[in-house]
Formats: structure tokens, sequence, C-alpha cells
């Protein structure tokens, strides 16, 4: 215990905690991604994968976890970060290093881009708020017709485009960030670097993307609607 | 060549300071920087006004006692060269440079050009060291140490301490300097007694003395006149972390708690 508040102490300390949570974040992400990506199996996929979280007892531990972790990242990006602004508080007059410091620079913006957007996801998809018309819907299996509600709200471009806004922040995040974990967890090796500089970029755009395929696939047609809304209300 | 100079003058720590331009006319372009400020301080003393003040002490890119950040880098445009090695040449006729001193919260001006660097004196005083008993000088190649090894330490040895990287890291951050004096000792047999004091004492005492931490913009690698590759941040992290985690050293009080004069 006094060698884990010790270390924590430490800056050393403190990036390797962000890493550990930010990780944490990103296998959650990872899995997400996966079970999202059910939607392009059928209907009843989608739906079931659904269900049976909605039923799993490790539900909420899991969810209260993953608010403690999120927290936990945030509080100690915002303390590495005020610490950091003490350590150089003038500005040089003239500045020689042009070249792009915007994604660095904006590691903070970009953290609180996706802070914003999982508040307004949550709000969206898992609350239900703004698309209450959408709820009562029941699949053939009679399972809550989760796979209806997606398309039906990305049928128009609202909803797409600020999906897209909130993925575009979080790849920002993930790459300038990803090729930083492992420094921050010691690990280098010659041999690995051009992996490692060739993961963060992979990886990103396998998140993005991944996640994008689905709007895109609704606002296109390319996913059929099962849920067709009476024009003037049920 | 001409230039206009634009330099950081500031009387005292507590004055606010400002930019002043010094016109030079008429130098040769094989003139070094420092010998330019020479110049320019020779017309001033002529004048009977105050010199500029700035450090140095070798002029040959081994002491690391010049600093400067110039046009806004630290050691100026020029890739792998200290402002000491710097040249005329290296800049275009009629430029306007700008000079400025180091700036980090830990690192106060005390004149001019001038600023305090003995936190990294501090940093090194807290286990950048190896402690050896004097007697009878060993046998020469009496311990071996595998070539790979040997290279990877003189690499990091090759740091002058000239605190370059924390000018150029906006979180103002020691940790190239910290991680290649930590690498240097780590990575050979004369290191290891004293190889997870030194860690735990030398990134805590980083701390202590104010540093930011590593952000991964890696302008310190960009800045540094002897390429300290930025891979030894990992193994600074590697080492502090193992040591934390494992080393008993970890239990005892730390360094900085430890009051010495
Ligand atoms: C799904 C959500 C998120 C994931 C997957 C994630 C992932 C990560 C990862 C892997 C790191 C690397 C740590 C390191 O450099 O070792 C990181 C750093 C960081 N995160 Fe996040 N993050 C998320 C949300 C957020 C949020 C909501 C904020 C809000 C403020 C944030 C702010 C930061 C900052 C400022 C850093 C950099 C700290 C530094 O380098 O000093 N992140 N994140
Ligand atoms: S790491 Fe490079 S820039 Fe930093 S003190 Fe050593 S020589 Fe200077
Ligand atoms: S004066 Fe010695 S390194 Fe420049």
């Amino acid at each position: 215990m006094f060698r884990l508040i010790r270390l924590l102490n430490t800056s050393i300390g403190k990036k390797l905690l962000m890493a550990v949570t930010g990780t944490l974040l990103l296998l959650f992400v990872i899995g997400h991604l996966i079970g999202n990506l059910t939607i392009f199996m059928s209907q009843n996929a989608l739906n079931s994968y659904a269900h049976w979280l909605q039923v799993n007892p490790m539900l909420w531990p899991v969810r209260l976890g993953l608010i403690f972790i999120l927290l936990l990242h945030i509080y100690t990006a915002v303390k590495l970060t005020r610490s950091n602004q003490h350590a150089r508080r003038t500005r040089y007059q003239k500045s020689g290093f042009h070249h792009s410091l915007f994604f660095s620079k904006h590691i903070v913006f970009s953290g609180l881009g996706v802070l914003l957007f999982i508040i307004f996801h949550i709000n969206h998809l898992t609350l239900g708020n703004g698309i209450s018309e959408l709820l009562p819907y029941l699949d053939p299996k009679g399972n809550p017709d989760i796979y209806g509600r997606v398309i039906h709200t990305f049928s128009t471009p609202l909803y797409p485009l600020l999906y897209l806004l909130g993925l575009i922040v979080l790849g920002f995040h993930l790459n300038h960030i990803l090729r930083g974990v492992f420094q921050s967890l010691g690990f280098y090796h010659d041999n690995y670097a051009p992996f490692l500089d060739f993961l963060a970029p992979a990886l990103t755009a396998i998140m993005v993307i991944g996640f994008a395929l689905i709007p895109l696939a609704a606002l296109s047609g390319l996913l059929t609607p099962t849920i067709v809304l009476p024009p003037y209300g049920p | 060549m001409n230039f206009t100079f634009r330099i950081w003058r500031q009387r005292t720590a507590a004055d606010k300071g400002q930019l002043v331009a010094y016109p030079v006319s008429d130098i040769s372009s094989d003139l070094s920087f420092l010998e330019v400020i020479d110049t320019i301080n020779e017309t001033l003393s002529s004048r009977g006004e105050e010199t500029i003040a700035f450090d140095m002490d070798c002029r040959e890119g081994i002491c690391g006692a010049c600093s400067l950040v110039i046009n806004g880098q630290p050691h100026g445009p020029e890739k792998e060269t200290t402002t000491c090695q710097l040249y005329m040449r290296h800049f275009s006729d009629g430029e306007t440079i700008t000079v400025e001193p180091y700036r980090a919260d830990s690192f106060p001006v005390i004149r001019d050009l001038v600023v305090d660097r003995s936190p990294l004196e501090r940093i090194i005083q807290a286990g950048g060291y190896i402690s050896v008993h004097t007697g009878e000088a060993g046998d020469a190649n009496a311990t071996l140490i595998p070539k790979h090894q040997a290279e990877l330490a003189f690499e990091a040895a090759s740091c002058i301490g000239c605190g370059a990287c924390v000018a150029a890291c906006p979180n103002a951050s020691a940790m190239l300097f910290v991680a290649a004096k930590v690498t240097q000792l780590a990575l050979l047999p004369q290191g290891q007694p004293e190889r997870l004091h030194r860690v735990i004492r030398m990134a805590e005492t980083m701390d202590h003395e104010g540093f930011g931490n590593c952000s991964n913009h890696y302008l310190c690698a960009e800045a540094c006149p002897k390429e300290i590759p930025i891979s030894l941040i990992a193994r600074l992290n590697r080492e502090f972390l193992a040591a934390a985690l494992v080393g008993q050293e970890f239990l005892e009080p730390p360094h900085h708690s430890v009051h010495h004069e």
C-alpha cells in the first residue's frame, strides 16, 4: 500500500495510472466495437447480444467499474496537465517548432471531446432520450429491437454526423497516445519499435472505421429498417 | 553579413526584462554565434553600457555550459549542434535573430541570458554517481562488458547536461536528461549496487525540483545537441517502475525529505 501511494505521488507513477486506465478503457471500446458489429450479421444477432448484456448479473459491476476507471483517468489527466503547466509558465516570444504540435497540444481537448461524446452517446442510445418513440418495439423473438432503433436513428444525417464527429475526436486521442502507452509502461525495444509505430495508427483506424461503418450503413440504406413509425405518432 | 539581434535583457531575477535590438554589420560568415555576442559586448562596453551576460565555457561543444534559445530553438536551428558550435553561415544575410534565455519555472533567469540550472546538479547529487573505494587502480579490462551494452551506455553518457531538453519541452520536462543519466550507469556493472536507489532518488528529485512530465511531444530529442534517443525515457520509466514495485529501497524515506546541507 505504501509503495502504491508513494508511486502515485510521482509523475512517472501518474503516467502509469494514465496508461493502465486508458488501456482498460480502450479494451472496453474494442469489446464494444466487436459487439456492435454483430449488426451486420442479422437483426437477431445484435438483439440477442444486447439482451444477453441486459440480463447479465455482471452488467452493473462492470458499468460501475468503467465509470470509476474513467473518473480516475480524467482526474489523473487534470492533475498531470496542471503540474505540467506549472513547470513552464513563461512562453518564448518567438516559437521555433512550427511543425504539428497540434495533436499533442490538444490532447486535453480531445480528451474533453471524448468525454462530451460519451455523455451524449449514453444519453442517446443507452438511456434513450430523444428516441423514446422507438423504445417499445420488440423483434420477432420478443427482445427489444435495438437493431431497429439504431438503424432508425441513423436514417437522417444529423445523428450520423454527430457520431462521426465523436469518432474523429476519439481517433485523435488514441492516435497521439497509443505510442506513449508503451513508453509509460516502460516498454521499449529497438526490434519492436517499427511495430509499435505501426500499431497506433492501425488500431486507431480500425476503431474509427469500424464504428463509423454502422451509421454510414444505416444512412446509405445498406441496413434495412425494421421499425417504420406511423407518420403522426403511434 | 548583416543581422539584427533581438536579445533578452534582464538586470536581475526580479526584473521584468525585455528584448532589445542590436544591429550588427559586416561580420564574417565564419564567426561563431557566441563570437557575435562577444562583438556586441565589446561595442557595449566601449560605450560604457552593461554587457550581455551569457553562459559558456569550452566553446567546443563538450561542456554543456552554453545555452540560449535562438529563434525559438534551444541551441539554434542546426541539428546536433551546441550554441557555441553554431556559425553565422547557418543564418541568412539580413535575418533578424531572436535570442532568449531557457524558459522553465525550475530554471529562473539570473541575468540576461543566464539561467540557474542547479536543479540538474541536484538531480545528479541525488543519485547520478557511483561510489568507489579509492586505492590501487584496477586492472583495465578486468570487468567484461558486452559491446552492445557498452555502446548503449556510451551513447547515454554523451549527455552534456546542457538542459536544452528542458528548454524545448512545453512541460519543461527533464526526463531526457534524467533518462540519459540513469541509463549510462544502469547498463554498466559498476552501476549495479546503487541501481535502484539511484533511479528512485533521481526521479523523485526531478519531480521535487518542479520539472514537468512527458506528454509525448518529443521536442527534447529534437533539441538535444547530443542526439540522446527518446527511447531512453521508456528505459527510465522501466527502471523506476521496477524499483518502485519490487525494490526494498522504495520503502525507505524519500531522499528529498532528508535534509543535509
Ligand atoms: C474511451 C475513452 C478513453 C480512452 C480509451 C482513453 C485512452 C487513453 C490512453 C490509452 C492514454 C495514454 C496514457 C499514456 O500516455 O500512457 C490516455 C491519455 C490521456 N487521456 Fe484518455 N482516454 C479516454 C478518455 C479520456 C477522457 C474523457 C479524458 C478527459 C479529460 C482523457 C484525457 C486524457 C489525457 C489528458 C491524456 C494524456 C495525459 C498525459 O499525457 O499527460 N481521456 N487516454
Ligand atoms: S539530454 Fe541532450 S539536451 Fe538534455 S541535457 Fe543531455 S545533452 Fe542536453
Ligand atoms: S560552451 Fe561548452 S558546450 Fe558550448
